[in-house]
């Protein structure tokens, strides 16, 4: 029996939250799972909050912006990650499915692959916002004295760029998920992809620290526009035209990686190799 | 005596077996093992990008942080080549797989350890060493008997601390079922002892890595004595402290396997 509600939803809503209430459920299957969860964040955030603090007594001069920024760049890129994830997102589902077989029961349904896995993770991803994010938020609020975004514009900015960013890493991961399957080996494609987005991202060291040529480097990619993107509007390190240029970078990465992964899931879908089944 | 040479043969022999048959997946093999090698290296090369700025993250200069992280790897590198199959206690749990291994006369512990070893973790230890060794010779340390048979021992005696720590979470799923969470709740708190000097983390930090998930133990305090910054530190916890960890916890470890194992009931089936 269909709820009321949902007749008047669009087909492609009413799908994304049965998918989602999936994704949701895989998340909540452990409770135990949850709490280390929840304490390796905040361990994370602890660690990275300290490293900052003993880097700036030792030479305040190295940084752009002053020290309760730079607290707050560590600490919301330790949160943000957890959200942003590339270990196990759609990759990790493809890869899984294409061992098992399962991948043929997905590919009989109705939906375009992309656009299942997306709301998967976006179930996912919503069960980690309100059950690990917000803790931790205050916590790091509370507990670390971490503050809010630099303004109230900036706040908006991040907002949007947090939603860009999501996308953009679910479009990144969906094509090594691709290149899993066309290659049937994960490790060395997730490590490969680790590396990667650790380097070029910003999401351990903030891009001003590194060397010219490598920072020149992270601006023709599309990995800065993942963590650096919303991590440095959020701070007030890129502000007015300059936020405004980046947002627009990110949309115009992001709109590619939609047309990427749509243009890639076309050609490869026919080709695909079920190793089990 | 002779029980425990009987155990460690057939630990060999087990170990021959399954080292023929991970040389089947020879190219996965090697892909892994590049993949180690790029993934610390860049790890490495960012700590080296933070300390181009700083020069000195807790006194520590960037050599002397490889030279801490490296030996992390060394360590973390036998315990993975020889125990990383111990994450699947819980799965012989589950599927009451321990059933076949409690009526052969060698000991369940030492089968389960002698299924599998994990070639691609010689690469661990092998840019362990290297970093070590570059470290070293960059910092002017000098390569003395003592030093030398100081590190191996220590290496060692990490290895035996780490196995100990996840014999003992893992053997958790035998009152749980599942034991792979205990397991990845200690990440974290690892990543941090293996990139950075701990003491910047402050004292209750370093407490709790001393005392109750010893990982100090591992690479911190040996590289202290190695590295020239002990001081402050009494001489008899550098030195013996790492075997006595090693020795308290593989006991502990021990002990939960056997009360664990003690309990477990087979798949019902």
């Amino acid at each position: 029996m269909t709820a009321p509600a949902d007749t008047w939803a669009p087909r492609w809503l009413v799908l994304m939250r049965a998918f989602a209430r999936q994704g949701a459920s895989r998340r909540l299957a452990y409770p135990a799972g949850y709490w280390v969860h929840l304490l390796n964040t905040l361990i994370k955030m602890f660690g990275v909050v300290t490293v900052w603090s003993v880097l700036y007594s030792v030479s305040p001069g190295s940084f752009p912006i002053p020290l309760p920024d730079m607290i707050a760049y560590g600490a919301v890129s330790a949160i943000l990650s957890e959200l942003l994830g590339w270990w196990d997102g759609p990759h990790y589902l493809i890869a899984k499915r294409v061992r098992t077989g399962l991948i043929t029961g997905d590919l009989l349904r109705p939906m375009s692959l992309p656009y299942q896995l997306f709301c998967l993770w976006l179930g996912e991803s919503l069960v980690v916002l309100g059950l690990v994010v917000l803790p931790v938020v205050a916590v790091a609020a509370v507990a670390f004295g971490i503050g809010g975004p630099a303004s109230t514009l900036a706040g908006a900015q991040f907002a949007v760029s947090v939603v860009l960013s999501f996308v953009l890493v679910f479009c990144l991961n969906f094509l090594v998920g691709l290149l899993v399957m066309l290659t049937l080996n994960l490790y060395g494609l997730m490590v490969l992809y680790h590396s990667v987005i650790t380097m070029l991202s910003g999401v351990w060291i903030p891009l001003w620290l590194y060397p010219q040529w490598l920072s020149d480097l992270t601006m023709v990619l599309p990995f800065r526009s993942v963590y650096f993107t919303p991590l440095s509007i959020y701070v007030g390190y890129v502000r007015g035209g300059d936020a405004w240029r980046d947002l627009g970078l990110q949309v115009v990465w992001t709109a590619v990686g939609l047309a990427v992964i749509t243009a890639a899931w076309r050609a490869i879908r026919r080709k695909i190799v079920v190793q089990g089944g | 005596m002779t029980e425990l040479r009987r155990a460690l043969r057939h630990y060999g022999l087990y170990l021959r077996l399954a080292v023929k048959s991970q040389r089947v997946y020879r190219a996965d093999t090697w892909l892994m093992s590049v993949g180690i090698i790029l993934i610390n290296v860049i790890d490495m090369l960012l700590l080296g990008v933070l300390l181009r700025t700083f020069v000195r993250l807790g006194g520590w200069n960037v050599w002397d942080v490889v030279f801490l992280y490296c030996m992390f790897l060394m360590s973390m590198g036998i315990q993975s080549l020889f125990t990383m199959h111990l994450r699947e206690i819980e799965v012989h749990v589950q599927d009451g797989t321990l059933d076949q291994m409690l009526i052969r006369p060698v000991p369940v512990l030492v089968q389960v350890l002698g299924q599998k070893v994990h070639l691609k973790d010689i690469s661990h230890i092998l840019l362990g060493v290297a970093g070590v060794v570059l470290a070293a010779d960059r910092l002017g340390l000098p390569w003395t008997a003592a030093r030398i048979a100081y590190l191996a021992v220590t290496v060692l005696c990490g290895a035996a601390l780490l196995i100990g720590i996840s014999l003992a979470l893992c053997s958790l799923a035998f009152w749980t079922m599942h034991a792979s969470v205990f397991m990845s709740g200690t990440q974290e708190i690892e990543e941090i002892v293996q990139h950075y000097p701990v003491h910047i983390f402050g004292t209750w930090f370093l407490q709790l890595i001393s005392t109750l998930l010893p990982f100090a133990f591992v690479n911190y305090y040996p590289s202290r004595l190695l590295l020239h910054h002990e001081d402050g530190l009494p001489s008899w916890l550098l030195v013996a402290g790492p075997p006595v960890a090693a020795v308290v916890v593989v006991a502990i470890a021990l002990r939960v396997w056997h009360m664990g194992l003690a309990r477990y009931q087979g798949s019902g089936s």
